[in-house]
């Protein structure tokens, strides 16, 4: 029988290579987390977080009683949220089984890098390009106006934000996802396709009970950590554009607490709503993995059947 | 020990819990007596300022006058005169909290000026450099912590141009930093030329809890104005003065042309701004002797407002003018825009950066009255007379001395040798003479970038460098100006609320909202009703209740 100090006496060199990464982890990820304290303060930069006065669970209250503002931002999160969850994460895979089926390799990887490029892009630019190429003075309308066809109203429109910031995500990050799904794919075993073609099975057939039963486990695993963030719609992307639209149509969970927090130095609402946006990310990772079980998916992580 | 109660009290006071108890200790601990605390209009009031000796160093081409009007420099005085002939420190080392609007400069390893500003000052000068839209964050954080640098800029404003909201300023200057009254006030002063150099109304603004709490970096009061397009309108034959709104809406309809990518302006921001002076509407605040209206609550606004909306439909206004960071300046350089409005110190910026070539030629468009006969007044900038103070953290009587010393050296007027080197350099690796004017070398443009001009500065100047008929066009502007120009009641006395401090984002925030709704059609006018009670019940009022207490008590008509 191993006596129990075995392994780490073995392993000593390897657990002192993790200290560096773990010091970096728990200074810069877990250290921070203690100053959710002032979800429960009425923080003042000044007086600092020790003697900013205690305020009990009042600044939880915007969550239940329902602060218009809270309410709409709550409301576009959850709209973009299906959005992105409907769209921006299943279209990839409809991408990667369309790229997979071109038979050159040369146009195949062409195709690819074309399409993952824009996920370099920052915000900035992604937003800057659209807003110089749709945008009332852009080349577009531009060439509608001179030639008397009325013109085109996206950038700036509230009617149409949400679709667009959904069509945006889809340029800048459709190409980059789809790479997961490509991977899982060229993992799947030729012989699967042999084996049902001599079945006589069809292409539709193929992708049916082949392809995509091959790629399931990675996309369960994908869309747990998707959901994990889910209530994370693009801060970046949403601030950016904040100004053109209102901030009726595009206040998101994250800009409340931005413009809460830092513009309006509401600091401790604003932590109070992060908090738990937080708490509801944790629970829809959970859930989710529960509900991976229950399909008989490895999901995130599973215990140790002992 | 007795700061620390008050702090408190003040707290529990203003979150309006436990009203008794505050009440209480308050009343234990002397709320409102003598001391270094005491943020009373009054007690600001009775501050002895420092005495105003203008400078003779050099004589200004243009003179200026005691309402504000600048002095104009057609070229930069040639040889510039030395002022100083040895550093004003002897070693040691000096940190400062500043901005800079524009990239952060090289670090001072790889930065020959900041190498020979630190040569020329006698000190190893530290500079915390942010970049002003980060300021109120990193402002927040640096207070937070007790390790203050010797100079600190208080935040100024928010990302969003709104004016940062620091609750408890005046407690934490009284708190934990220097009052600068026995060096400074009244005669003191005369031991800094260049300080006693800076005209009173910008020291006004430096006046916290009874004492000079900070150095200015002085500005014209003339603010905010409508810049416009000479030589397009001239081309295009329009007439550039309407002489009233109907004949300004006319100028607007004239000079737009989408098809040709040229709109009238190049935001709606602007327009209101010129049609509320058309319409007389208060610079932020109208104090009648006993009522005290913000601007938002007035009907001057809301007609304003209407004809804005009534503009914007009209289709003047640069389509893409509500993108967040819209390229306005580029824009109008571009001429896709033919007014814009900016501040004044936008003048020799749009001269440097234009790309018309030497045809280039703008001025500032005057708001005439509404209905005609004549000028309307113009709105002083909002901001008093000042860019921004800074303060100085606690010190011992010699250490703040040298500090001024300092502060002196980086107030050296226009026109002085010292000037010269702080904005621009030194003559060939940093700046080039044409014309009269200094122009920057790809180097000088990154690395004086330092921030330093808003630790203390002289007098503003109008100097276009290098066009002296564009620097004439700015002083005759400004000249015909400033003489009927009104200033805000509320800064012009100087007047400090706490809650004003504290919700000016929240409350600019709603009215800024409320109008871009209104303006891009998104909200009906009629939405203006729900936008003045918002404003007025987030913090408004209170804020009203505060300064109007203060004006009276000071008798201020």
């Amino acid at each position: 029988m191993a006596r129990p100090l075995d392994r780490p006496r073995r392993d000593r060199f390897l657990l002192l290579a993790i200290l560096p990464g773990l010091g970096l982890l728990l200074t810069f990820h877990y250290l921070p987390l203690l100053g959710n304290v002032i979800a429960f303060k009425d923080f003042q930069p000044y007086l600092g977080l020790a003697d900013s006065p205690w305020v009990g669970l009042s600044n939880f209250r915007v969550l239940v009683e329902g602060d218009p503002l809270f309410l709409t931002a709550l409301g576009n999160t959850m709209v973009i949220m299906l959005l992105q969850i409907g769209i921006v994460f299943t279209l990839p895979i409809g991408l990667a089984l369309l790229l997979d089926s071109l038979l050159s390799e040369r146009l195949k990887r062409t195709v690819q890098t074309i399409l993952y490029l824009p996920h370099f892009l920052s915000w900035v630019i992604v937003i800057s390009i659209f807003n110089e190429l749709l945008g009332g003075s852009g080349p577009i309308n531009t060439f509608l106006r001179q030639h008397d066809l009325g013109t085109i109203d996206i950038v700036g429109n509230a009617a149409v934000f949400k679709e667009l910031v959904t069509g945006q995500v889809l340029w800048k990050e459709a190409g980059w996802a789809m790479i997961l799904f490509l991977a899982a794919l060229s993992r799947i075993d030729p012989e699967l396709y042999e084996a049902s073609a001599v079945d006589g099975a069809g292409r539709l057939r193929q992708m049916w009970h082949v392809t995509l039963p091959g790629l399931r486990s990675v996309i369960v695993l994908l869309l747990i950590l998707r959901l994990g963030d889910a209530l994370t719609v693009g801060f970046e992307q949403i601030i950016l554009q904040q100004q053109a639209v209102g901030i009726r149509a595009s206040e998101v969970l994250d800009t409340y607490v931005y413009n809460n927090g830092i513009v309006r130095s509401d600091w401790g609402v604003s932590a109070a709503v992060g908090l738990v946006k937080g708490l509801v990310g944790v629970a829809l990772v959970l859930g989710a993995n529960k509900l991976a079980h229950v399909f008989g998916e490895a999901g995130l992580y599973r215990r140790e059947a002992r | 020990m007795s700061y620390l109660h008050r702090r408190v009290n003040r707290r529990t006071l203003l979150s309006g819990a436990t009203a008794l108890a505050a009440g209480s200790l308050l009343a234990g601990c002397g709320d409102g007596g003598a001391g270094g605390n005491d943020n009373s209009a009054q007690a600001n009031q009775d501050v002895k300022l420092p005495a105003y000796v203008p400078s003779t160093v050099v004589t200004p081409d243009l003179p200026g006058n005691a309402n504000g009007l600048l002095n104009a420099f057609r070229a930069y005085p040639s040889p510039p005169v030395a002022q100083f002939s040895a550093p004003p420190m002897k070693g040691g080392t000096v940190s400062a909290f500043v901005l800079t609007g524009s990239p952060v400069p090289p670090p001072k390893g790889n930065n020959p000026f900041w190498q020979e500003l630190d040569r020329r000052l006698g000190v190893d000068l530290r500079l915390t450099i942010t970049p002003s839209a980060e300021m109120a964050t990193k402002f927040s954080a640096l207070i937070t912590g007790d390790d203050l640098p010797d100079l600190i800029v208080p935040a100024l404003f928010l990302p969003n141009g709104v004016p940062a909201g620091i609750g408890n300023l005046p407690q934490w200057m009284g708190a934990k930093c220097t009052d600068l009254t026995p060096h400074l006030g009244g005669d003191a002063v005369k031991e800094y030329p260049n300080l006693a150099n800076i005209p009173t109304a910008a020291w006004k603004q430096c006046v916290y809890n009874g004492g000079i709490y900070g150095v200015p970096v002085p500005r014209g009061v003339a603010g905010t104005l409508m810049f416009r397009r000479d030589d397009v309108i001239a081309k295009l034959g329009v007439d550039p003065d309407p002489k009233s709104f109907a004949e300004f809406r006319d100028f607007c309809v004239k000079v737009t042309d989408a098809k040709a990518n040229r709109w009238a302006i190049v935001n709606a921001g602007g327009l209101m701004h010129l049609i509320q002076q058309m319409v007389g509407a208060p610079n932020g605040w109208r104090w009648d002797g006993g009522k005290l209206t913000h601007v938002v609550e007035t009907e001057e606004f809301r007609k304003a407002l209407s004809d804005v909306v009534d503009l914007y439909k009209a289709g003047v206004v640069h389509p893409d003018s509500f993108a967040n960071n819209a390229p306005v300046k580029r824009w109008f350089n571009a001429g896709e825009a033919m007014l814009t409005a900016d501040r004044y110190t936008a003048w020799p910026q749009f001269y440097a950066e234009n790309i018309a070539g030497p045809s280039f030629k703008i001025s500032g468009m005057r708001p005439p009255k509404y209905d005609g006969g004549g000028w309307a007044p113009t709105w002083q900038s909002n901001a008093g007379s000042i860019n921004n103070f800074t303060v100085f953290k606690k010190a011992d009587e010699g250490r703040v001395k040298d500090l001024l010393k300092l502060c002196d050296y980086l107030a050296a007027p226009f026109g002085t040798a010292e000037w010269l080197f702080r904005r621009y350099g030194q003559d060939g690796p940093h700046y080039t003479m044409q014309n009269g004017g200094p122009v920057y070398t790809q180097a000088g443009v990154s690395q004086t970038a330092l921030g330093i001009r808003y630790i203390v500065d002289a007098p503003d100047t109008i100097f276009i460098p290098g066009r002296p008929e564009a620097t004439q066009t700015s002083y005759d502007y400004q000249k015909t100006i400033i003489d009927t120009s009104v200033p805000d009641p509320v800064v012009a006395n100087n007047l400090f609320s706490d809650e004003w401090s504290r919700k000016q984002p929240v409350l600019g925030q709603i009215v800024l909202n409320g109008q871009n709704d209104i303006i891009a059609g998104r909200q009906p006018l009629s939405q203006l009703d729900q936008v003045i009670s918002d404003w007025r019940s987030q913090g408004g009022d209170k804020v009203r209740a505060e300064f109007t207490e203060q004006l009276q008590k000071s008798g201020i008509r």
